[in-house]
C-alpha cells in the first residue's frame, strides 16, 4: 500500500508552523504564542529542543529515495503538542506535517529522553538543605517536622491491552492508574509514582 | 500504596533523614512526616486529620492541616490544566509508558516552575551586575537570559562564576533573530554541562537487615500515628490565635 508522502518543511520557510514564535524572542512572557501553544515557557522549550535535537532519533535524515525527512523542530513541537493537549498522534499531522507513526515515535523517544536527562535533577527528593527549609516553613505554619503533603489521583487508561483487563480496575469499573506526587510549595514536588488503584 | 517507591524507601529507612529531631508538645521525634487525608493508613510517617472532629481542638487541627495540604490538591489542578495529557485518559499501551509520561509531566512542570521563579533570574542579574551586564539590555534579555539562568540553575545557587559565560551568551541571544543559531547556541553551551549531582550521597542502609526491621517497626506504628496527631493537635491549639489568623474571614 502506498501513501502520499508529506512534504517536509524547513524552519524559516514561510509555511513552517512556528516561523517566528520559536526562533525569535518575545517581549512578554504572558502573550508569547509559544507559551500559549505548547504550555511551557520559551526558555524551557529551548532547553529541551537544544538537548534533544542532536539525539540520534531526532536528527534530520535523508531516506532511500533522497527525500529530506522531518526536522527535529517538527518532532519536538509534535511531542510537546501531544503532552500539552493530550491529543492523538494523528491530530498533529496537519500542524507539523508529520505522519502518525513519526509523531508517536518521536513523542515516545522524546519523553524517554526527558526522563533520562532531567529526571535525576528535576524529579527527585529534596536534599537536606531544602528539607530543612521546608520543615522550617511548615513549623511556622504550625507543623514542625512536616515534609510536605501526599495525595493520589486516578488517571484513566483508555487503551489498556486486553491481556491486562481487570488488572488495574478500579472500584467504579474503569481501568486507571494511581499517581502520587508529594507537594511542597516551593519545590514543586519530589516524587511521582504509579500503582494500580486500590493498592 | 505498598508498591510505591516512597513507601518502600520510608519503611526501609532509606529516605527521610532522621537527623533533624523536632519536638512537639514536649515529645522529641526523629521521624519527619507527610500530611495526608483520611484514606491513608495509620502509619507513623503520615498525619491524617481527625476522622470525626468533635472538640474545638480537633476542628482547629483539621482546618490547619487542610490549609497546608491544599498545596498538593492544587498541584493536581495545575498539572492537569497545564498538560492536558494528564487530564484525558491515557492512550499508551503499557504501564511503563504511562508512568514515564506522568514523570515527564512532573519534570516539565518543575522545570517551568524553576524557570519562571523570580529568584533565579534576579540572582543571575545580580551576579552579572558588576561585570558590565548593561549590554544585554533590560527587557530584551528576558527569555534567553531566563534560559541560561534556568540551565545553570542549581550551580548558580552557590553563586558560582563558572557559568557566567553561558549567561552572557544568553544575553546576546535576542540579536540572533530568526537565524536559528544565536540564542540557541548559547543554550547549547549551558545544556552541554551535565546536570549537577544533587543527592549524590544516598542515605546509607546502615546496619543491614536489623536496621530495616527497626525502620519498619518505627514507621508502620499506628499507636505512634495517633500519638503524633494528638501531640500536634495540642501544639496547634496552643498557638491557635496566631495560626488561624491568616485564614480568618
Amino acid at each position: 500500500m502506498t501513501r502520499a508522502a508529506i512534504t517536509p518543511i524547513v524552519p524559516g520557510h514561510h509555511t513552517h508552523p512556528y516561523p517566528r514564535s520559536i526562533l525569535s524572542p518575545c517581549s512578554s512572557s504572558t502573550t508569547c504564542p509559544l507559551r500559549r501553544h505548547l504550555r511551557v515557557p520559551r526558555s524551557v522549550f529551548r532547553r529541551v529542543y537544544q538537548a534533544v535535537k542532536d539525539e540520534p532519533f531526532s536528527q534530520q535524515r535523508i531516506n532511500a529515495t533522497g527525500r529530506l525527512q522531518a526536522h527535529p523542530l517538527q518532532k519536538v513541537v509534535a511531542a510537546f503538542r501531544v503532552i500539552a493537549y493530550g491529543e492523538a498522534a494523528e491530530r498533529a499531522d496537519e500542524y507539523v506535517r508529520l505522519s502518525r507513526s513519526t509523531v508517536a515515535q518521536a513523542t515516545k523517544l522524546c519523553l524517554e529522553f526527558i526522563v533520562r536527562r532531567w529526571g535525576p535533577t528535576n524529579l527527585r527528593r529534596p536534599n537536606n538543605l531544602e528539607l530543612k527549609k521546608m520543615m522550617e516553613r511548615n513549623a511556622e505554619r504550625g507543623f514542625p517536622g512536616c515534609m510536605g503533603s501526599l495525595d493520589c489521583t486516578h488517571w484513566e487508561w483508555h487503551q489498556f491491552p486486553t491481556g491486562t483487563a481487570g488488572a488495574y480496575q478500579s472500584r467504579k469499573g474503569s481501568e486507571a492508574l494511581l499517581s502520587r506526587p508529594s507537594a511542597m510549595r516551593t519545590c514543586g514536588f519530589g516524587t511521582c509514582l504509579s500503582v494500580p488503584p486500590g493498592a | 500504596m505498598n508498591q510505591s517507591p516512597l513507601y518502600l524507601d520510608v519503611t526501609a529507612g532509606r529516605w527521610s533523614p532522621r537527623d533533624v529531631p523536632f519536638s512537639i508538645n514536649g515529645t522529641t521525634r526523629p521521624l519527619p512526616y507527610y500530611l495526608v487525608d483520611g484514606v491513608y493508613p495509620l502509619y507513623a510517617f503520615l498525619v491524617s486529620p481527625h476522622p470525626m472532629p468533635l472538640t474545638d481542638e480537633a476542628k482547629t487541627f483539621n482546618s490547619l492541616q487542610e490549609a497546608i495540604r491544599k498545596d498538593v490538591e492544587r498541584l493536581f489542578g495545575v498539572l492537569t490544566k497545564r498538560f492536558h495529557i494528564a487530564l484525558h485518559p491515557g492512550r499508551f499501551r503499557s504501564v511503563k509508558q504511562l508512568i514515564m509520561t506522568y514523570k515527564v509531566v512532573c519534570i516539565l512542570h518543575n522545570t517551568c516552575v524553576e524557570a519562571r521563579r523570580d529568584t533565579f533570574l534576579s540572582r543571575r542579574r545580580h551576579a552579572r551586575g558588576t561585570n558590565g551586564g548593561g549590554s544585554a539590555g533590560g527587557e530584551g534579555e528576558g527569555p534567553a537570559g531566563a534560559a541560561a539562568a534556568a540551565a545553570g540553575g542549581h550551580g548558580a545557587q552557590d553563586g558560582g562564576s563558572d557559568d557566567s559565560g553561558a549567561a552572557a551568551a544568553g544575553g546576546a541571544a535576542p540579536g540572533g533573530g530568526i537565524g536559528n543559531c544565536g540564542g540557541l547556541a548559547a543554550a547549547a553551551d549551558a545544556v552541554a554541562d551535565p546536570p549537577p549531582a544533587v543527592n549524590a550521597e544516598e542515605q546509607p542502609p546502615a546496619g543491614g537487615m536489623v536496621a530495616v526491621f527497626d525502620a519498619w517497626g518505627q514507621t508502620l506504628n499506628p499507636a505512634e500515628h495517633e500519638q503524633l496527631r494528638a501531640d500536634l493537635t495540642a501544639h496547634v491549639w496552643n498557638d491557635r490565635g496566631e495560626m488561624l489568623a491568616p485564614y480568618a474571614v
